[in-house]
């Protein structure tokens, strides 16, 4: 399982390690409504533009008030890290993730950047549309770039690949609903964190292989079980946090997280329109879900069919959408009487104060009090 | 006041001015018509139903910031602790606010809205909180776009963006047709766009004359009493036209005669954002230093300043129905963006010159003071590096922090004002003598 | 040296009625804040000793001093003791306790036994963080918030205010609500905005007549303090549709909840009138360790 975890920590050495024996160009992406069937069939690799908090004094230059996930990427684009990185493309969404793109075009030039508009009204007959020729652009766009046309049979390939990424995923998903589940939530965050840097073919292998372990795997055992919700996270400290305390976070929706995988792309003869209508019907984002809410009704069903015992919302500061999104959220857990713990965060977690929070959360939910007896022999004081 | 230059006198308009804004402010309160909140910036098809008034939250939620503080601070209580970020814009933890409480300002019972239109604008999330209307009661909604794209024009990328705004347009007006069974005034409307034209000319006009005089013949200070009668703060649209006209008439004949807004003028600068509502005061601090703000492009009427040919009324494309001039008033947003934020997405590098550079070259400006709002995304991204770029093309700019202009809670007057006398020092110029 | 004023003074006290041998059940609790340590010890249930020392670098001497403080001179040791419990921000550094505890619900219990068991609402007011809780009528913790991430540092900020303006904190609450009118209080978002716009209240206003006076700029500090925790008892559940509505029975506990300026001006917003307490009300979280332990 640790493997997981090993591949995010060297998702760089991933890239370029690919790189080197494809010769392929590698994309990287900002926004979760991102079409990364389209870049697989250019012969790319899409990655994540994944946030991970380093010493940061060049941001503040740039930027004000961003949130922190935003500055750390920007602080590791403009640092180097991502320097193998051939082309950006962020979609209409998150402005501070705007921002992102924009520093980074400004300051550090990739060979490719693009900016992809999707409607925050995304139910209108026309919105599909819309995205359709922002896709058909976006396919002229990487044509032109890699000099090579995008075959139908080369997008029918990349759309499989992708549904059966998400099949897996989902199965995976699925072990967590049990009693007394096979995974951890640490280890669950992990899996699709690394599904969102990774060739998905070779990624669909290893999930497999997995998918055949997990069955024989001893259970986690009883723990109290919570929902994960809020803004994106990139790391699994908080799930680590939660199981270190005595609890698994069973489900989550996160963009990061369930929300990457829950839906498929369903074929049909015009590929685009395809891929349009799945990125448009996927769980939405707080942006997108800018109509009727569909939001707040998904998060409840998650918890139905997860049992959980609680939501834990952690929110990074400066998140406008979540911050808007809250509202609603709160008031549907409330109305159904779903006990929920809300917090902000960054990137980087503060231990004591969220364990603290968890920890007092965590013993409202179960009768009789969590104590850590014997603690003091784990630690050298 | 001693160094005094030239002629200065008040502005005859602004009585009229005070007037209107009376009117709009009491027309909120009314209940005689449909409301619907929305931003009446994009519904500009509201006149054609004279039953229907449309209030924007924007000025709204300012207005709540500009008469009182202690009401302002309690409305955004009410927001946040029903789950409201505190980085959210002040104008809307404001208005909404005051929708939880129930009451406004005044303590008059918060006015019904019967619809909802959610500001489509890609500044800052707006249509999500746009929400909050159709949450708090389930009224009709709905959805609208502002689409979109870096680069260089496209047409046929604009071309499923167009049907997308003007499937949407034509949907709010048949279903508020079907819905509250009001008849939609297809001359109107062709009308209003007639109308509109002109008062874009008389703004265009004063924004041109504002800029390119020396001295100004009106300042920002001024300006704000009225830039948002009309497209924002809907009024009847005759006494609107008449009005734009008076102030053009009366800007020209300053212009003409040397009047100024500041008799002392020898500093011209510009903003990129309105500042908090309940400080404007600092417009006249600045005054004491013979400094004068020609607003932002956010305020100004002209987008002259941006060297892009306007889009004009075609006499030679008659609008005969609906279709033809929601088509007409809806694509110019795709084809020249209008909104003011993505102006600034749009025409910075690589894509041209930044538009701030163009619109202080324009005013003939001497700095910029660009604020840095904690709770306004889109109010402050790119902020920062517009100032690096103003810095380099020989401006000298300043930033300040605060909330938002509708939420005055992170503004440190005194620290600002210590910025203000730092800046002018900086720049040779001394306070003076009154 | 120069004079503190931030600083609420060390204290301590034992019980002259109580024989702590007779006791079936001697409990403690230990309360480690980010400031300050508080230690309670319990005889069958009632109070028998306390002490409030103030942390200094360590938090592990802090929390041997304060247990010995509360030990003091009553003959009772660390062996007599059948049960105690650590709480509080540094609770791991209390080698001496049995069991750690969290805070909300030390809080909770130390509220009940300080305040009456009618407490339906506890606000926690300490030097680091802020938290609300719901109390269900039989005991239980129905909801908590804390303090939002960038508005941390509650009372130790009051703390620096106080030494900055050289006004004892025993005494600035009061001094603030000798005003006339609530003057605009400084940021109400974080304290070190608050701290720094509070400084410049002073000189000559440029917008106003005349500047503002001590007890104002205490107001207008103290009046954001209490504003940020309307925040936060504001979220609690169940929560009203209307104006924030907190169940009468509120009991502030913390060292903030001994500062009037922040206290009334709570209350006057909720339009409630906080329970009081013979107990000093830093001790709940200590008091509520003893119980639980």
């Amino acid at each position: 399982m640790d493997k997981f975890k090993e591949m995010i920590a060297h998702r760089h050495e991933y890239a370029k390690a690919w790189k080197a024996r494809t010769g392929g160009k590698v994309v990287g992406w900002f926004e979760p409504y991102f079409p990364e069937e389209l870049a697989y069939a250019a012969g790319m690799l899409p990655v994540r533009v994944l946030a991970e908090h380093e010493t940061d004094v060049i941001t503040d230059k740039w930027m004000y008030a961003a949130c922190y996930p935003v500055r750390d990427i920007v602080n590791l684009i403009l640092r180097g890290r991502y320097d193998y990185i051939d082309g950006y493309v962020t979609v209409e969404g998150c402005q501070w993730m705007f921002n992102a793109f924009e520093v980074a075009d400004n300051n550090k030039k990739a060979p490719f950047t693009h900016y992809l508009f999707l409607p925050d009204y995304t139910d209108a007959p026309t919105s599909k549309d819309v995205v359709r020729s922002e896709f058909e652009v976006l396919k002229g766009k990487f044509e032109a770039w890699t000099g090579k046309e995008i075959t139908k049979e080369a997008l029918d390939n990349a759309i499989e690949v992708y549904n059966k990424n998400r099949r897996l995923l989902r199965c995976i998903y699925e072990l967590r609903r049990a009693d007394s589940p096979a995974l951890l939530g640490s280890e669950a965050m992990n899996i699709v964190l690394a599904s969102q840097v990774m060739d998905k073919a070779e990624m669909n292998q290893i999930l497999e292989k997995l998918l055949d372990e997990l069955e024989d795997r001893k259970p986690v055992g009883d723990k109290i079980r919570l929902m994960l919700v809020g803004s994106e996270t990139f790391d699994s400290r908080l799930e680590e946090l939660v199981e270190s305390l005595g609890g698994n976070i069973v489900i989550d929706e996160l963009d990061t997280g369930s929300s990457y995988f829950w839906n498929e792309t369903y074929p049909q003869r015009d590929r685009l329109m395809a891929l349009s209508l799945r990125y448009l019907g996927r769980p939405h984002n707080p942006i997108k879900d800018s109509n009727w809410r569909r939001r707040p009704q998904h998060i409840f069903e998650l918890s139905e069919d997860y049992h959980v015992d609680g939501v834990i919302i952690a929110k990074q500061i400066y998140c406008h959408l979540h911050g808007t999104d809250n509202y609603a959220v709160w008031k549907l857990l409330r109305e159904r009487n779903i006990p929920f713990l809300f917090f902000e965060r960054d990137t980087g977690l503060p231990e004591e104060d969220t364990e603290l929070r968890l920890e007092a959360f965590m013993n409202m939910l179960r009768p009789g009090l969590t104590r850590l007896v014997g603690w003091h022999k784990a630690m050298s004081l | 006041m001693k160094e005094q230059v030239w002629e200065t006198r008040p502005l005859e308009c602004w009585a009229k001015a005070k007037e209107l804004r009376a009117e709009w402010q009491a027309n909120i309160a009314k209940d005689d018509k449909i409301v619907g909140q929305g931003n009446t910036y994009f519904v500009d098809w509201q006149e054609a139903f004279p039953a229907i008034r449309i209030v924007e939250d924007n000025p709204a939620g300012s207005m709540i910031q500009a008469k009182s503080s202690p009401f302002a601070r309690k409305c955004r209580l009410a927001s946040e602790i029903r789950g409201w970020g505190r980085e959210i814009c002040g104008y809307h933890g404001n208005i909404w606010g005051s929708q939880f409480l129930g009451y406004d300002e005044n303590g008059a019972p918060f006015a019904r809205r019967h619809f909802v239109v959610p500001f489509p604008c890609v500044c800052d999330s707006h249509a999500k909180r746009g929400q909050q209307v159709r949450d708090f009661e389930p009224v009709p909604q709905w959805m609208s776009d502002q689409c979109m794209y870096l680069g260089p024009r496209d047409e046929d990328r604009e071309e499923a963006m167009n049907e997308h705004k003007a499937y949407c347009t034509l949907r709010q007006i048949n279903d508020i047709e079907r819905v509250f069974g009001q008849k939609f005034d297809d001359e109107k409307m062709v009308e209003m766009i007639h109308s509109g034209h002109v008062e874009r000319e008389c703004r265009s006009e004063i924004s041109r004359l504002m800029a390119q005089t020396v001295p100004a013949p009106i300042s920002v200070k001024d300006m704000y009493s009225f830039y948002t009668l009309g497209f924002l703060t809907r009024i009847d649209p005759q006494k609107n036209l008449d009005f734009w006209k008076l102030v053009r008439d009366e800007i020209k004949w300053r212009a003409e005669n040397h009047i100024a807004a500041l008799g002392t003028e020898r500093f011209r600068w510009i903003e990129a954002h309105p500042p908090s509502w309940h400080f404007l005061k600092y417009y006249r601090y600045m005054e004491q230093y013979g400094a004068v703000c020609l607003g932002s492009q956010y305020t100004s009427g002209s987008g002259d300043y941006k060297g892009i040919e306007r889009v004009t009324y075609p006499e030679d494309t008659p609008l005969l129905t609906r279709e033809d001039a929601i088509r007409y008033s809806d694509t110019p947003n795709a084809r020249e963006p209008v909104g003011f934020k993505q102006d600034e997405y749009m025409n910075r590098p690589p894509y041209g010159e930044d538009v701030l550079i163009k619109f202080a070259r324009y005013n003939q400006a001497n700095g910029a003071l660009l604020a840095l709002w904690r709770c306004g995304v889109g109010c402050t991204l790119t902020r920062k590096e517009q100032a690096m770029r103003l810095r380099e093309a020989g401006f000298s700019v300043l930033h300040y922090e605060g909330s938002q202009p509708g939420d005055r809670t992170d503004l440190d007057e005194k620290r600002f004002l210590n910025q203000l006398d730092n800046w002018m020092e900086s720049q040779g110029m001394q306070k003076l003598e009154s | 040296m120069t004079k503190e004023y931030g600083k609420w003074p060390e204290s301590g006290w034992s019980s002259e009625t109580i024989d702590w041998k007779k006791a079936k059940r001697v409990a403690a609790g230990i309360d480690i804040g980010t400031t300050s340590t508080q230690a309670a010890i319990l005889c069958d249930g009632e109070l028998f000793s306390y002490a409030s020392v103030r942390n200094g670098a360590s938090f592990k001497k802090a929390a041997a001093s304060a247990l010995s403080g509360a030990m003091g001179s009553t003959g009772l040791s660390q062996k007599d003791i059948h049960a105690s419990a650590a709480t509080g921000f540094g609770r791991k550094h209390a080698p001496f306790a049995g069991t750690l505890l969290d805070e909300v619900h030390c809080h909770a219990k130390g509220a009940r036994f300080l305040f009456g068991p009618e407490v339906r609402t506890v606000v926690d007011m300490g030097a680091q963080s802020v938290k609300a809780i719901r109390l269900y009528d039989w005991d239980r913790v129905r909801d908590f918030m804390m303090n939002d991430k960038c508005a941390t540092g509650f009372g130790r900020n009051v703390e620096i205010i106080c030494d900055l303006l050289d006004v004892p904190i025993t005494e600035i609450g009061a001094k603030s609500l000798e005003v006339d009118s609530e003057p605009e209080p400084v940021s109400t978002t974080c304290f070190t905005f608050a701290l720094t716009e509070t400084l410049g209240l002073f000189g000559e206003p440029e917008f106003r007549a005349a500047p503002l006076t001590l007890n104002e700029v205490y107001a207008s500090y103290l009046f954001s303090v209490a504003w940020r925790v309307l925040g936060v008892v504001g979220k609690l559940q169940p929560l009203d549709v209307g104006d924030i509505k907190v169940y009468k029975e509120l009991a502030f506990t913390g060292g903030l909840a001994k500062n009037p300026g922040i206290t009334k001006r709570i209350e006057s917003e909720l339009q409630v009138t906080a329970l009081e307490s013979k107990y000093d009300p830093m001790l709940a979280g200590a008091i509520g360790a003893a119980i639980l332990a």
